[in-house]
């Protein structure tokens, strides 16, 4: 669990751009997962959404622990509400870093143990390595692992936004504005 | 898929024997050679998966050589070269795959090579081809059934249509193998002026 530190009653620029990119990182990584498995499409296109849906995922991959180690070292507001509410708060906060970081990585080694060996390159830009050998196995055991977790992700985010669209409408106080402005 | 010569092809290729026959005197010994021309040509191979459909694509640069001999079809020969970056199946992203280390492998070897080592008649319309393929240097037997057709479409025309199964395996391209086939199917068509 992450501790709070109530010096502070705001999040820091980067933590509060950090956690808008990683929102918009997470819903496109989401719709693309949706999309890329399910929707018919000519197979270049598939194969090219699953391109892209790696090199968004390793983005994750790569700012979690940048936003994991921002957020440890300085100080971070205290949730509001009642103390049930704030410990929940931290869970489900503590839950979001835990996922976003086994989301991409199960994806990763899901990828790479795949017997069709795609050479995972970052928005075609450089070869990024592969985990694991090719081995069904452990690819259908990742693939599991990412489907899960993007599904446990996918309920965690529709609390999250309900609850602090509750904190901004019904509790009137200042959860979702120091999220957005900073100081509120 | 099962190789045989369709009726068409039966019915088309008497007529292009005979005059073969006729012309056969003025033919070299070595038969006539021929250079394959690309723009009547196409070598295009399908591949079959269990999760997408069959993958169908063709390779654009090649360069082949013909020799045929209808008195002794024996003596006929084919030598192609296919460059294998000219691979395309109309989708980057794919061809850029099938380019990579994990098939083609085309930064180490850049050509494809079959060059025939017999050539077997089976009747009128239809022979078939053995020879030797080399695809990411590693060299493996491989047969071929050639079926041959007369057209006459304000000259003479011979056409041949070319096909064959090649296990990718052979050659050390895995990725993918069970759910995408190891089986691939090759079809060359091409067509030259009766000789």
């Amino acid at each position: 669990m992450i501790p709070s530190r109530p010096a502070t009653d705001a999040w820091s620029a980067p933590l509060r751009w950090l956690h808008w990119l990683v929102a918009g990182l997470v819903l496109l990584l989401l719709g693309l997962g949706i999309a890329m498995v399910h929707a018919p499409m000519a197979v270049g296109t598939r194969f090219e959404l699953y391109q892209l849906h790696k090199s968004l995922g390793l983005t994750l991959l790569v700012l979690m622990p940048v936003r994991l180690a921002l957020r440890l070292h300085g100080a971070s507001p205290a949730p509001h509400g009642p103390a049930w509410r704030r410990r929940t708060a931290r869970i489900v906060q503590a839950l979001f870093y835990l996922l976003l970081v086994a989301l991409p990585l199960s994806g990763w080694v899901s990828a790479s143990a795949s017997s069709l060996r795609v050479p995972i390159r970052w928005f075609d830009l450089f070869p990024v390595p592969a985990l694991a050998a090719p081995d069904r196995a452990m690819e259908s055991t990742a693939a599991r692992v990412h489907l899960a977790a993007a599904l446990f992700l996918a309920a965690l985010v529709v609390l999250h936004v309900a609850a602090a669209l509750r904190h901004h409408v019904i509790d009137r106080d200042d959860t979702l504005r120091r999220m957005w402005k900073g100081r509120a | 898929m099962p190789l045989r010569p369709s009726s068409s092809l039966l019915r088309g290729f008497l007529p292009a024997l005979a005059l073969a026959a006729t012309l056969g005197a003025s033919a070299s010994a070595a038969g006539d050679r021929l250079r394959i021309d690309p723009a009547r040509t196409a070598i295009r191979f399908e591949v079959p998966s269990s999760l997408w459909g069959t993958t169908r694509g063709q390779f654009t640069r090649f360069d082949g050589r013909l020799v045929l001999d209808f008195r002794q079809p024996q003596r006929s020969s084919v030598a192609f070269d296919v460059e294998a970056a000219s691979v395309t199946t109309g989708s980057k992203s794919v061809d850029d795959y099938i380019r990579s280390e994990v098939l083609f492998d085309v930064a180490r070897f850049p050509s494809m090579r079959f060059v025939s080592r017999s050539v077997e008649k089976i009747d009128e319309r239809s022979a078939w081809v053995t020879g030797e393929l080399t695809l990411r240097g590693r060299t493996h037997p491989s047969r071929f059934l050639v079926a041959v057709e007369r057209r006459k479409d304000g000259r003479a025309l011979l056409s041949f249509v070319v096909r064959g199964q090649v296990k990718r395996t052979d050659f050390g391209m895995d990725a993918g193998v069970p759910v995408v086939s190891d089986e691939v199917t090759i079809t060359v068509t091409t067509e030259t002026a009766e000789p």
